[in-house]
This record gives C-alpha cells, structure tokens and sequence, in this order.
C-alpha cells in the first residue's frame, strides 16, 4: 500500500492526478465506510455519503496543502459528509431505544448480535455531540486533539461530552 | 459477557453487499464526471432557488411601477397643476388685499371684512372727523 506521502506527490505529478486519486479511493475507502457506517448505521446512506465525499476530496484536492495528513483531511471531510446526512435524517428517526435496536438488527448487513444491536442503539440515541466524540474516540481511535480539529470546541469540553456518553450508554444497558 | 462497554470496541458488525469495494473507483468516477458536466446557464439558474423567486418577484413589483408612473400620467395630462405657493405667489403679485377680501365676500368664503374698534378710531383721527360732523352721516 502506497504511503500518504507518495499518494500526494504522485496527485501533484503531472498527468497522474487521475492514476493518484484512484490509488487514494482503493486505499482509504474501505476505511472511511467503517467510520461513515457507524455513523449512520445503513448500508446505502453509507453508500451516498462515502461517494459524495470522494467527489468533495476530488474536488478539493487541488488545493490540499501537501504537508497536511491526508487521511485526517479525508476523514474529516467524511464526517461532514455523514454529519449533513445524519441532520436530514434526525427528524424522521425515533430515540425510542427499543425500536432502534429493532431498527439495527433488521438491517441487511448487519452481523452482529443483539448485544451489540443495543450498544450502538444506545450510542445513537446520544446528543449529537457526544455520539460523534464517543464514536470518533472509541471506535475510530482519535485523539482529543484530532477530534478538536474536526468538531471544534476544547479538549476538556470534548472529554466531558465523552465521559457523559459512556455514563448514558452504561445506564441505558444497565451495565456497571 | 464482560461487563463493560470495551467488549464492543474492536467488533465489525457491519458487512457490505458482495463485490461492494470491487467497482467502487469506477463508480466514484461516474459521480466526479456526472457532478463535472457543464450545465447550462439555465440549469445554473434554476438550481439556485432565491434566484428563481427572485426575479418573477422583481418583474411584478417593477411592472406595479410602471403601471403606477403611466397611470399619474394620464390623469394628470392635459390639467393645470397648480400648489399653495404659486397660488400665493400670484395673489401677493397682481392682486391687492381688497380685490382679495371683496372676492372673498362675493364668494361667500367669508360674511364680511372684520373691522375692528381701533380700525375704526384710527380711521376717524386720520380723516380729523369729530363727532359733529360723525353725527351729519347718521
């Protein structure tokens, strides 16, 4: 697999932009699907947001600054994708905790047991804010810092949207 | 089971459809060249919105405008319009205030010239009329 930093210089290669940003999608796509998914659970919202945020890193890419972090610049820009989506969605979703667990096992891809069905119906039905920080911090690893650059705000903010999330997630599985 | 949240930390849960990633790049590719296609200036236009209500907006309040400046033409055409100050104008100009005061009485905008009790003393000391001869007129 190609390193960030070879991708970039390839893109800014003349006549191998288009060979360059292919390599890009084949490398982080599946990635950034996982991160994208998470967020909004189906497969085909998934689907959109993760295409419409390659035609937005298309499209930005000339003026990507080549010492920045590519992945973290795409990442974001993923997060914003699935962040507009999840809005347009907010007001047709219940928060009912029941029916969104009933929501996540009928889905077609989902595998996983109900266990985990209720886990992520607790992150879900979480305040925007701390469903982004704790997924960003517990599924994607980020650091404070990292999600600063991405959702704005400070790290103590951030910690304590983090720490509230995992005492609700705990509550609502009655876990200790 | 642990119990804890961690035990759902490093689980993938979620597949995709066989093949999903296979035609991926292809299909990011169709997206970029349908999103890169030159539009025309109309479906520019008609993409933004405020735009579109803007102007039929415009049209109709610049046709009320319009509509308003003709029809102040045609009333007004062909009439003597005349204001306050030209009629004082001409009133200070070429009539005196008797003229005024004797048009006003033959109109009936007034019953009659008010004339006041010193009017009437100064009148009889400029004309050096004393009683006597005053009583001759009555």
């Amino acid at each position: 697999m190609m390193e960030e930093q070879e991708l970039i210089r390839l893109y800014f290669v003349e006549g191998r932009k288009n060979y360059a940003f292919n390599m890009m999608v084949r490398t982080y796509s599946e990635r950034l699907y996982h991160s994208i998914r998470k967020i909004l659970i189906n497969h085909q919202d998934t689907d959109d947001a993760l295409q419409n945020t390659f035609v937005k890193i298309w499209k930005a890419l000339p003026t990507f600054k080549q010492d920045a972090q590519l992945y973290s610049w795409m990442y974001r820009i993923a997060i914003n994708e699935a962040l507009g989506l999840l809005r347009k969605q907010k007001k047709h979703k219940t928060v009912d905790h029941e029916l969104t667990v009933e929501r996540i096992t009928n889905e077609p891809y989902f595998d996983g047991d109900l266990a985990y069905a209720a886990f992520l119906a607790a992150v879900s039905n979480l305040p925007e804010k701390q469903q982004l920080v704790f997924k960003m911090k517990y599924f994607d690893e980020l650091k404070y810092h990292e999600i600063v650059d991405i959702l704005g705000g400070s790290e103590g903010s951030l910690k304590a949207s983090y720490h509230h999330a995992v005492k609700k997630i705990k509550e609502e599985l009655e876990l200790d | 089971m642990k119990n804890d949240i961690e035990q759902f930390k490093y689980q993938e849960p979620f597949r995709t459809p066989e093949g999903y990633f296979d035609d991926f790049t292809e299909r990011v590719q169709k997206e970029i060249e349908v999103n890169s296609t030159p539009t025309s200036w109309i479906d520019r236009l008609n993409s933004f919105i405020p735009l579109r209500l803007a102007i039929p907006s415009l049209a109709v309040i610049m046709l009320c405008v319009i509509g308003m400046q003709l029809q102040d033409q045609y009333l007004f055409e062909g009439e003597y319009m005349i204001n306050d100050t030209e009629i004082q104008a001409y009133l200070l100009q070429e009539t005196e205030t008797e003229d005024v005061m004797d048009w006003a009485v033959d109109e009936d905008f007034i019953s009659s010239p008010v004339v006041l009790e010193e009017d009437i003393m100064d009148f009889l000391i400029e004309e050096e009329i004393d009683l006597e001869t005053l009583q001759t007129y009555l």
